[in-house]
């Protein structure tokens, strides 16, 4: 049964208007996340995949600027709400974690008055309750000794812990949709996997959906439902997590599963397969596809027209004239 | 931090001694007080041998240096040859010209800074429009030009052409009370302050533009910095309206280097103060230090210096401490 929609984002546009040429760091993205269900966002540094989640709350600096689309949050477009309208969605229904745990919280004012500040803003609640529903969270979000902690500023803790202080910021005021913008790239792998285990945790326990940004194909692999993989902008491969593991169709996600490297793979003497070339400078985007300089199977075709999304089989969508076939076993 | 603040303090006396030592080396080669004295047909050679011999100028550099000290500690009348104050005690004549160069250059500092830091702030938040221009041009402006020649200029149109200031002094030798004039340490204090700012409204004003550009850049820039931190942003993500990401996250962090140069800043008041007392002729501790070098007096000279030296050093010592109230990833311990 198909679950109730929370986010769909619909051919969304954002450029950046530099004084060197207009850079599409999202060009019609399209998104679709349903009730307390985990959307991976997949890509490589600079393919647009923080910027497009920042697009969501709105919160793209200068010079970057919507260009089109529609960003539909339970049924209502985003983009055309006020900025005051949007303050109030922003951490009540929408909250963000970055990925910097170490400069996304104000070195001047300490944990408890950074997280107790999102429930004075979003509930009716007076500084007392404020301050109980916080040190609730801080345990929540498995910081010890919270009564403490609550009063210490974010230089006197560990990453993890601070990561952990920004998940109870985000959370504490149970958002439908929770952007996890790269949230576990800056911590150690053990880190990490608690950090996961916490979402995970909290995702289920308070039923927010959450679009889960990262460069690391073994994260989407463990948190998502979906899959969403992006490339210069654009989705290029979109389906579930099953199928993108098992049966990658477009070339580009193809080698980057090919380039995961294997425990048990015996053939440890060839090299390991690499996707060839760079990312295309965002100043000058290559004509036609824009995988295709970089892709093996390319044909003129390729490097002529810009392939459309398509639905090649129910519920996988991929943009290329030519999807790969029989992928079978490329994920180990 | 209490133990910080002993032990700073207790720092600071071998720094001082060792400032005052180092300035009495270099004063000493100013130049010999005496020999003008060798010119004059009046006194004998014997004559100039007693007074320095009085005054410790056939001692050793190093003894000279601590009778000099124990004279600045415990001041006495008549003290040194001056030739500003002739047989009078140098201190008391120095720190009876401090509050007059205190009350116009602190006045220009909290003025500068306070005009300056919500432009800055305006200005940063306002990058690239027009009034971010006019005011970094106006902060360019004031920066660049000299103080002495700003000074002269505003003297020549305010004062002299069209009489709106007086041109130069700290206050009027006579005050009209009642019609009738009266001297000025008589008048009531009201008109004594009145006809004070009166006569030091030019030389604040040319202070505090020149001031002005530099705080103005400091603020802007560390706003501009501060702006674009993650924490910014993580501030918005949560819902915060502008004004509070602004004034709460982002001009709290963004003061912290501003509040640092405040202190550093504040033995410049006085070199800022030379020029501009000398232009104006107010006898402050600014013009007097200049008058004292013009004249070689040693002797003002290295009062001067011992308390410019003070005061850099308390300047130092205090922007340690606001440093540390301000920014709570500064623990001293």
């Amino acid at each position: 049964m198909e679950k109730e929609l929370l986010l769909e984002v619909k051919n969304l546009k954002t450029y950046f208007y530099t004084d060197d040429g207009i850079v599409k760091a999202v060009d019609g993205i399209n998104l679709k996340l349903h009730k307390s269900e985990v959307l991976g966002l997949v890509g490589e540094s600079g393919c647009g995949k923080s910027v497009a989640s920042l697009s969501v709350l709105r919160l793209v600096d200068q010079p970057g600027k919507n260009a089109g689309g529609e960003i539909i949050f339970k049924g209502e477009d985003l983009l055309k709400k006020s900025e005051e309208e949007m303050r109030k969605i922003r951490g009540s229904e929408i909250a963000m974690i970055f990925q910097e745990p170490m400069t996304a919280l104000n070195p001047v004012y300490t944990i408890g008055d950074q997280v107790m500040e999102a429930i004075l803003i979003h509930q009716d609640v007076n500084e007392e309750e404020a301050k109980k529903k916080t040190i609730e969270m801080l345990d929540l979000v498995g910081i010890p000794d919270p009564k403490k902690r609550f009063n210490e500023y974010p230089h006197e803790m560990s990453g993890g812990m601070r990561q952990r202080a920004m998940i109870a910021m985000a959370m504490s005021c149970n958002p439908d949709l929770l952007i996890s913008d790269e949230a576990t790239t800056a911590l150690d792998v053990t880190i990490q996997a608690q950090i996961l285990e916490l979402m995970k945790d909290l995702q289920k326990r308070i039923d927010t959906a959450i679009l889960f940004i990262t460069h690391d194909l073994a994260l989407v692999a463990e948190m998502a439902d979906t899959v969403a993989v992006a490339y210069m902008g654009k989705i290029v491969e979109y389906s579930s997590v099953k199928n993108i593991f098992k049966d990658p169709r477009h070339p580009y996600t193809y080698g980057l599963l090919k380039s995961i490297p294997s425990l048990i793979s015996k053939k440890t003497k060839q090299p390991l397969p690499a996707i060839e070339g760079m990312i295309p400078s965002p100043y000058s985007m290559p004509k036609g596809c824009y995988f295709h300089p970089r892709c093996p199977f390319a044909t003129d075709e390729c490097r002529k027209n810009i392939p459309e999304l398509k639905e090649i089989e129910p519920g996988h969508l991929v943009r290329c004239f030519h999807p790969v076939e029989n992928t079978k076993g490329v994920s180990k | 931090m209490k133990n910080y603040l002993i032990r700073r303090a207790l720092e600071l006396i071998p720094v001082l001694f060792a400032i005052a030592f180092v300035s009495f080396w270099l004063v000493s080669k100013m130049g010999d007080p005496f020999a003008t004295l060798i010119i004059n047909p009046h006194v004998r050679p014997e004559d100039i041998q007693r007074l320095r011999h009085i005054w410790h100028w056939d001692e050793p550099l190093f003894i000279r240096f601590i009778y000099w000290l124990k004279d600045f500690i415990y001041p006495k009348a008549g003290w040194g040859l001056s030739i500003l104050a002739p047989g009078r005690n140098v201190i008391e004549v120095v720190k009876s010209r401090i509050p007059i160069t205190m009350a116009f250059s602190a006045t220009s500092m909290i003025l500068a800074v306070v005009i300056s830091i919500p432009l800055g702030v305006y200005s940063a938040l306002h990058q690239y429009s027009i009034s971010d221009y006019v005011l970094t041009f106006f902060a360019f402006f004031g920066m660049s030009m000299p103080t002495f020649w700003f000074g002269i200029m505003l003297m020549y149109l305010l004062a002299v052409k069209v009489h709106w200031f007086p041109a130069a002094g700290a206050h009027s030798a006579f005050i009209t009370i009642n019609g009738l004039p009266t001297e000025f340490k008589d008048a009531p204090a009201i008109k004594r302050f009145l006809d004070t700012a009166w006569h030091l409204a030019l030389p604040i004003f040319v202070l505090v533009v020149f001031q002005m550009g530099a705080w103005l850049r400091y603020m802007r820039s560390s706003m501009l910095e501060v702006k674009h931190q993650d924490y910014v942003r993580t501030a918005k993500a949560k819902g915060v309206n502008s004004r509070t990401v602004t004034y709460k996250h982002a001009f709290r962090n963004a003061i912290i280097p501003i509040i640092t140069l405040i202190g550093l800043s504040f033995p410049g008041l006085i070199g800022g103060a030379m020029i501009t007392e000398t232009v104006f002729a107010i006898d402050g501790i600014g013009r007097l230090t200049f008058k004292a070098v013009m004249s070689q007096d040693v002797f003002v000279a290295m009062a001067l210096i011992t308390i410019f030296a003070i005061l850099v050093v308390l300047g130092n010592f205090i922007a340690d401490i606001l440093y540390a109230v301000v920014d709570p990833r500064i623990r001293y311990s």
